[in-house]
């Protein structure tokens, strides 16, 4: 199973620590979805966000050195629907704001924007591998 | 379900998505819901291609996807039934979109390229459970 952290909380520094940007309580609500003998299917899940975000992340900043809005919509789009959908709530919603500048190729201020993903995007994959017991 | 209805272990649903979390929850979702015979793939080719082979019952189509996306896969697809008798008789398969859009012009496109429903993204299992219910019995 996986171990839980604290419970998401709002971060009053607004730095990103790996207590801070995962809202546990989605991943308990998926436990629904777990049918008895099957494996863990938050662990899964967790799993192949870890193995899938490196890419996406890569493709959002490749895009934004090339300053191309749809690609860096595209990689922001697939980031911000995987976090939401486990949890990781923070990530997820900054994506949402990249997604947004992606689609209207407003690239001129995404440095600050980009610069806060990166740390939370830390946070989030440091987070989740602590959930799933690795050393990260 | 009636006696003439297939049982959901019978049906072969096809989930294109390339989001893989998203993907791997769908695959849960069915999994609970017992229908047990799911083709995963990536994208609008794979998805023409392994419905040709496979024969399936329903798609459940994501609408961005690299490549070929679910709007031109779906067009692809219906284009394929409309050449049936050159294609061993292909009946329409029910085709559901996944789509993180709820605007009303997504939808009009969903329904233009040939797809039968759509299903709004993010969902739960019983959206999907609902929208299944909802097609799955016209296979009788």
């Amino acid at each position: 199973m996986i171990q839980q952290s604290d419970d998401f909380k709002a971060n009053d520094s607004g730095i990103a620590t790996p207590s801070s940007v995962v809202d546990w309580s989605v991943l308990d609500d998926l436990k629904v979805l777990q049918k008895p003998g099957k494996p863990d299917l938050g662990r899964n899940l967790i799993t192949v966000y870890l193995s899938s975000l490196p890419q996406l992340f890569e493709s959002a900043k490749d895009a934004l050195k090339a300053s191309d809005g749809e690609a860096l919509m595209k990689a922001a789009h697939s980031m911000k629907s995987s976090s939401l959908a486990i949890g990781a709530v923070v990530f997820g919603e900054t994506c949402a704001e990249l997604e947004q500048l992606g689609k209207a190729n407003d690239l001129e201020n995404t440095a600050v924007l980009m610069g806060r993903a990166e740390n939370e995007y830390a946070a989030t994959c440091s987070a989740f591998r602590d959930a799933l017991g690795q050393k990260g | 379900m009636t006696d003439s209805t297939p049982s959901k272990s019978a049906l072969r649903l096809l989930v294109a998505e390339d989001n893989p979390v998203n993907s791997a929850l769908v695959e849960a979702m069915l999994d609970m819901l017992d229908y047990l015979d799911v083709v995963l793939v990536a994208d609008g080719n794979a998805a023409v291609e392994a419905h040709k082979e496979q024969r399936c019952d329903l798609i459940l189509m994501d609408c961005h996807m690299p490549d070929m996306d679910g709007y031109e896969a779906t067009r692809a697809i219906r284009a394929l039934e409309a050449g049936a008798v050159s294609n061993n008789n292909l009946q329409p398969v029910i085709i559901i979109a996944m789509t993180g859009d709820a605007m009303h012009d997504n939808q009009d496109l969903c329904l233009e390229a040939g797809m039968d429903d759509f299903l709004p993204k993010p969902f739960t299992i019983h959206n999907l459970d609902e929208v299944l219910q909802r097609w799955l019995p016209r296979q009788a």
